[in-house]
């Protein structure tokens, strides 16, 4: 990873619920990048980007965001902030002309004709009323509107989420697009590793509020490796090298350290996916093991 | 400002087709409450009230979509958002209000009523204004606060609490006392500027209070 100025920096963030709790979480996001977000329902992924917006209030630990505290310049910071829900905002009765007319006024670097050129992309009518869209447009529709005043950094909670593979696709091409400017950064939060497969630079990992990796993709592919094999052969196998097992009918499942392979003789051994890794990783945190990278 | 008028400009973009609605309702009963006994002022001063609660469906509006976390992920300070849900109200119900009492005071030659006097339809007038700012000061913190369904039961207690007092009032201190208390001199013609001066004083309480609660409001 080149140096790059951080674009979000966190640091022992705390936020705590009945029930739940984010814990001493510390992140930082540099310019040019896409982090994605994971974790299981409920790990604290909306947290995170709610506290980093403000939206709800932090019990303890600091953010800073272009190198300011989010609630000290918090107008200054929003107005360069470009946000997506999980579930679209705007008023169903209205048109995206009419969105448009407002949003000009909530952000100060709003670009109509810009808002008119992404709604030409993704194919939107803007006269039409939003209720008569799809999920998938009016998701769309939701990702223009936060391009459209020109943001340095980009906060998406789940955005694909139920979207068929070519709009996905779509709205990933976007994103990638929208990092060619080496001063702009995205946070995606998502569930959807083949998404993350795609775009994402960095993958942070949070369950039941801890993070448990903030690691470059590539890097984490290259770390582990899947062995696959009977269950005889994990009888002999030395279970200190596994991050995780799971075993079926037919044998077994691991994650393990790479640079163990010697170990390994005698197992398929694969590439694994980003998926695999976040699943021994949640389950191995769950079991009370600390795997670390 | 830009802020408040694009905010306002939203609002008024989600009650336009409802107020169009109420139009033509208006025109229909205005019609035939023209040869009611009171004519039409009745009905017009109800209007004038339901004006001012227009802005209570884009609460709803707002609500069913969770646009109040749009709005706060935005730059917008959250007593610009409260003052153009506010102004547009204002300015909605005085318009509206407005044009009603010249309507009524242009049919009026067709009516030989007192009622219909100038004097009367002002009157008439700025006492529905008046309790409508009234009811938009104590229910806008409500829906700010609860939301506009939850609100529902607060609205019921806001009416019935204060009636209550009053009968209470009533059915507690003595009737010598009543009778033994005597106006000031100088009330009834101070009485409307007083009562513009606490309607005033309690918008802006109102305002205050909303800005507060959305301020703190977390998403």
């Amino acid at each position: 990873m080149s140096v790059t100025q951080p674009v979000l920096e966190i640091q022992g963030l705390r936020k705590e619920y009945a029930g739940f709790c984010l814990q001493d979480l510390s992140l930082t996001i540099e310019d040019g990048t896409i982090t994605g977000l994971v974790g299981a329902n409920g790990a604290g992924k909306s947290t995170t980007l709610k506290l980093i917006l403000n939206l709800i209030r932090r019990d303890a630990g600091s953010i800073r965001i272009f190198g300011m505290d989010n609630r000290e310049s918090e107008r200054e910071i929003k107005a360069q902030i470009g946000v997506v829900f999980d579930e679209p905002c705007f008023h169903e009765i209205l048109t995206p002309r009419q969105i448009s007319g407002y949003m000009g006024a909530l952000y100060a670097g709003w670009d109509p004709a810009g808002f008119a050129r992404l709604l030409d992309r993704f194919s939107l009518p803007a006269a039409k009323a939003v209720k008569e869209f799809s999920r998938g447009m009016k998701m769309k529709l939701a990702i223009a509107a936060a391009m459209a005043h020109h943001p340095r950094l980009l906060l998406l909670d789940e955005p694909t989420s139920g979207l068929d593979p070519l709009v996905r696709d779509e709205i990933l091409d976007m994103f990638l697009e929208f990092l060619q400017d080496e001063h702009h950064a995205i946070v995606l939060s998502s569930h959807i590793t083949s998404d993350l497969e795609k775009v994402a630079d960095t993958i942070a990992l949070i369950d039941q509020g801890k993070l448990l990796f903030h690691e470059e993709k590539d890097l984490l592919r290259e770390q582990y490796v899947l062995l696959k094999g009977s269950a005889a052969q994990l009888a002999k196998l030395d279970k200190n090298l596994l991050i995780g097992v799971r075993t079926n009918e037919y044998g077994f499942e691991a994650l393990a350290k790479s640079r163990r392979q010697a170990a390994f003789a005698g197992l398929s051994v694969e590439r694994p996916t980003i998926e695999d890794i976040l699943l021994f990783f949640t389950r191995a945190s769950r079991a009370g093991a600390h795997p670390g990278l | 400002m830009n802020e408040i008028l694009g905010l306002m400009k939203k609002d008024w973009a989600l009650i336009k087709k409802q107020m169009r609605l109420m139009a033509v309702y208006l025109v229909v009963l205005f019609g035939l409450f023209a040869f009611a006994a009171d004519g039409t002022l009745f009905l017009s001063s109800f209007f004038s009230v339901l004006l001012f609660l227009m802005a209570t469906n884009c609460f709803a509006y707002d609500e069913q979509v969770n646009f109040g976390k749009l709005l706060a992920a935005s730059p917008v300070p959250p007593g610009r958002i409260v003052l153009s849900r506010y102004l547009l109200t204002l300015l909605v119900g005085t318009a509206g209000s407005a044009a009603l009492a010249l309507l009524n005071l242009l049919f009026a030659p067709l009516f030989d009523r007192e009622i219909l006097r100038p004097e009367g339809v002002l009157t008439s007038f700025l006492i529905s204004m008046g309790a409508a700012l009234l009811m938009v000061s104590i229910l806008f913190p409500l829906f700010y606060k609860f939301g506009v369904n939850k609100s529902r039961l607060m609205i019921l207690l806001v009416c019935a609490v204060p009636m209550a007092a009053v009968a209470l009032l009533k059915f507690l201190v003595p009737e010598a006392v009543w009778q033994g208390l005597t106006m000031p001199a100088f009330l009834p013609a101070a009485l409307p500027y007083l009562l513009a001066l606490f309607l005033l004083l309690c918008l802006a309480a109102s305002i205050r209070i909303s800005t507060g609660i959305l301020r703190r409001t977390e998403y």
